[in-house]
């Protein structure tokens, strides 16, 4: 197979478009999806910062909140007994209190002072206000409240979230278990103080909530944590990615088999064609437009060549046939005059019809090459500016004699018709279609030859009286050794090529001849030749 | 023995009808098939050369028409053609054979012979009676091993006879094949021949019927 494949190429190109396209979504998508994780992420973490914030920053119950604030936070007391990390122990009675000197000091007040139980009624009982409404979560995700969690472990609901709660001192208060060693301490918010705000740092993601004099609350989650399931999407998507281009290749591929699967079987009949058998045409089952009409195009080169290659044959067969006549006599005569001993006038009769024989055919041979020169091209015609009208008439003087002989009346009808034709050949034309018409005149009529100037053309017409040409042979009458049924007796004259000459003659002209039959009887033969 | 020969390539017809001549035949000619079908349609020919290609009428119609016509002459095609399934063509119209041109002159002869010999329903060339001994091939006569010189002419009445042997011969049958149109015929040139025949052969080698022909008595000598 010589040259690049068509189907690779196309194939390489469209893999390559697909891959480019698939990857560029599949990234474009993983990028957004990584984004939205991590904006989620964040969400979740100020959620859960925004939970434990009731639990470690101790109401004021007495201060109504602010529009649009939360319930104000006491800050965190150091003797406030920290949260247990797991907030199993809700009933675990606090250690009694201790004054300086570490005696009991007063019972501690039953106002809860640990957060992870939502104040009941008792706990105001001193106050007229009525219980202020818990604070309420509103979902970032969903708008609705959340349900105010009872644990930590439901408020970081990753296992690799953490927490980590200063006091105002900078102490850490509380924190989960699996928070990292090396959180940073902060006490600046971002905007506003009270505000829950994000930052990422190398490795983590946290959200802190810094309320001054109260402390800070962190809570986070590894960075890991948030690819690890990046991790898995990623392969997921690019499996998909990957199917998506294996699925487009195998498609495009059995695709462009189908093209060149006809394009193959194309060559190979092509190939079958011009080795052996011109008659075979192309044939495709369900041949698609554009390789179809490739076909058809080749089908009539096919049909041209096997045309003109037939014509080859029957011009070799006929030139062959053609020659075997005069070859015979020869033969004949030749072998018949050794039979036996004979007089010299014998001798001489049988050695000149030889001759005559091989003149013949040395004529035969002559019209046959030169038919092929003017239909190949090679012979250059001299043309020049000459009148029509003068070479007819010069080929009238040539045959009169033998119009005589036959009693034909030549009639002319000439305007002087000047265009460029070659003088020489043209009255090579002129002669044959006018010896034709006197022998095939009936005796005593007449033969016409008009030569004019026409509007698009110039004419030239001979006609006679004679027998006419029967219907069948008019399509063949200009084929080469073609012969009408009649003939008149001078077989070895007569070599068949005359018509085929003049029409060659006439179309290196660039002209036309036609034969018909004149309605009361006789031929007619029309030329006409391209103006200059 | 009288051969047709129609060809339309003249010179061809002339030397073939020379030769032919030669070889003691009696030959008429035509050069186009009009003329060619009516002379064998006219006459009884002991075999006729025929050309394919002719003007007027073609050989193969010229054929159809023949045996349509039950007519049992031998008919050798003799053409240009000489493609396969001209061939078979021409022999299946009913042509005894085929010969393309062109063609080796003794080759044609030779089948000429051939054809003749069939017309007749006779296979061996040599005939032997008696003691005399007829060569149609090499058209020689002998008695009793010796050559008999004879003339063109007798040999020609004597083949007949000794080809028909058994069978009378009429005179006129003598006359139509062994004489041309041109040639002026007295009744009694026959009666001349004959008798130097006789002389040649024996006595009653040929017998006379009163009033019709002569015969040749059919004492075949297995060979």
């Amino acid at each position: 197979m010589k040259g690049r494949s068509i189907r690779l190429r196309i194939q390489l190109w469209h893999g390559a478009l697909l891959a480019v396209s698939v990857f560029s979504i599949s990234i474009l998508f993983f990028l957004h999806e990584r984004n939205l994780r991590t904006e989620r992420v964040k969400g979740e973490l100020i959620q859960a910062t925004a939970a434990l914030i009731p639990r470690y920053y101790n109401p004021n119950p007495h201060r109504p909140p602010l529009e649009g604030e939360e319930r104000p936070y006491r800050p965190l007391h150091r003797r406030d007994r920290p949260a247990p990390a797991d907030g199993e122990n809700d009933r675990r009675p606090p250690p009694p209190r201790r004054n300086s000197d570490g005696e009991p000091g007063p019972p501690r007040p039953e106002r809860s002072s640990h957060n992870d139980r939502p104040p009941r009624e008792s706990d105001f009982r001193d106050t007229r206000l009525p219980p202020p409404a818990p604070p309420m979560i509103i979902s970032e995700i969903t708008g609705e409240p959340i349900k105010r969690p009872r644990r930590v472990s439901e408020i970081l609901d990753h296992p690799a979230k953490y927490f980590l709660v200063w006091n105002s001192e900078a102490e850490v208060h509380a924190r989960s278990d699996n928070a990292p060693e090396d959180i940073p301490y902060i006490q600046e918010s971002y905007d506003q103080p009270g505000e829950t705000w994000v930052r990422t740092r190398p490795g983590y993601i946290e959200a802190i909530n810094f309320a001054p004099r109260m402390g800070t609350i962190v809570t986070g989650i590894p960075v890991k944590a948030v690819q690890a399931g990046l991790t898995q999407f990623a392969l997921k998507l690019f499996s998909i990615s990957a199917g998506i281009i294996g699925l487009g290749l195998g498609i495009g591929w059995w695709m462009t088999g189908r093209a060149t699967r006809e394009l193959k079987q194309i060559a190979l009949s092509s190939e079958r064609i011009a080795h052996g058998d011109l008659s075979e045409r192309i044939d495709l089952d369900f041949p698609s437009s554009e390789v179809g009409a490739l076909a058809e195009v080749l089908n009539d080169s096919f049909s041209k060549l096997e045309g003109s290659f037939q014509q080859q044959v029957r011009f070799t067969a006929d030139a062959s046939h053609e020659l075997r006549t005069p070859v015979s006599v020869v033969l004949t005569t030749g072998q018949f005059a050794l039979s036996k001993d004979r007089n010299i006038s014998e001798y001489k009769k049988a050695i000149s019809t030889c001759v005559d024989s091989a003149m013949h055919m040395k004529k035969v041979i002559e019209s046959l090459l030169e038919i092929a020169r003017y239909d190949s091209g090679e012979t250059a015609l001299n043309l020049q500016e000459h009148d029509l009208a003068k070479v007819a008439n010069e080929s009238i003087e040539l045959l009169q004699a033998l119009a005589k002989r036959k009693r034909i009346t030549i009639t002319t009808s000439f305007e002087p018709t000047f265009t460029k034709i070659d003088p020489h050949r043209m009255l090579q034309v002129c002669i044959n279609l006018l010896s034709n018409a006197i022998k095939y005149s009936t005796f005593g009529t007449e033969v016409s030859i008009t030569v004019r100037e026409e509007e698009e053309d110039c004419l030239l017409v001979v006609a006679d009286r004679g027998v006419g040409i029967a219907e069948k042979d008019l399509p063949f009458l200009f084929d080469r050794f073609f012969r009408g049924k009649r003939t008149t007796g001078d077989e070895n004259e007569h070599t068949g090529l005359g018509l085929a000459i003049t029409k060659s003659i006439i179309l290196a002209h660039g002209g036309t001849i036609q034969a018909s039959n004149r309605s009361q009887g006789g031929a007619l033969f029309r030329i006409t030749l391209p103006k200059s | 023995m009288k051969l047709l020969v129609v060809e339309d390539t003249i010179p061809l017809l002339e030397t073939l009808c020379s030769a032919l001549r030669e070889e003691g035949y009696i030959v008429d000619s035509a050069a186009n098939g009009d003329e060619g079908l009516y002379l064998i349609q006219e006459h009884n020919y002991d075999g006729v050369i025929l050309d394919i290609m002719l003007p007027g009428q073609s050989g193969l119609d010229i054929l159809r028409k023949a045996r349509s016509g039950k007519d049992q002459t031998p008919i050798l095609l003799l053409t240009a053609r000489d493609s396969v399934t001209d061939r078979i063509a021409g022999l299946d119209l009913g042509a005894d054979d085929y010969v393309t041109k062109p063609f080796d002159l003794q080759e044609l002869l030779a089948r000429v012979r051939a054809i003749c010999r069939r017309g007749r329903g006779e296979r061996t060339t040599v005939i032997r009676i008696s003691d005399v001994e007829l060569d149609t091939a090499k058209r020689q006569a002998s008695r009793a091993g010796s050559p008999i010189d004879l003339t063109s002419r007798e040999y020609a009445i004597i083949e007949t006879l000794i080809q028909m042997r058994g069978q009378s011969v009429s005179r006129n049958y003598l006359y139509e094949h062994l004489y041309s149109e041109d040639d002026s015929t007295l009744s009694n040139v026959l009666d001349v021949y004959i008798c130097r025949l006789r002389s040649k052969f024996g006595k009653d080698f040929i017998k006379t019927q009163r009033g019709y022909g002569y015969i040749v008595d059919h004492q075949e000598v297995s060979v």
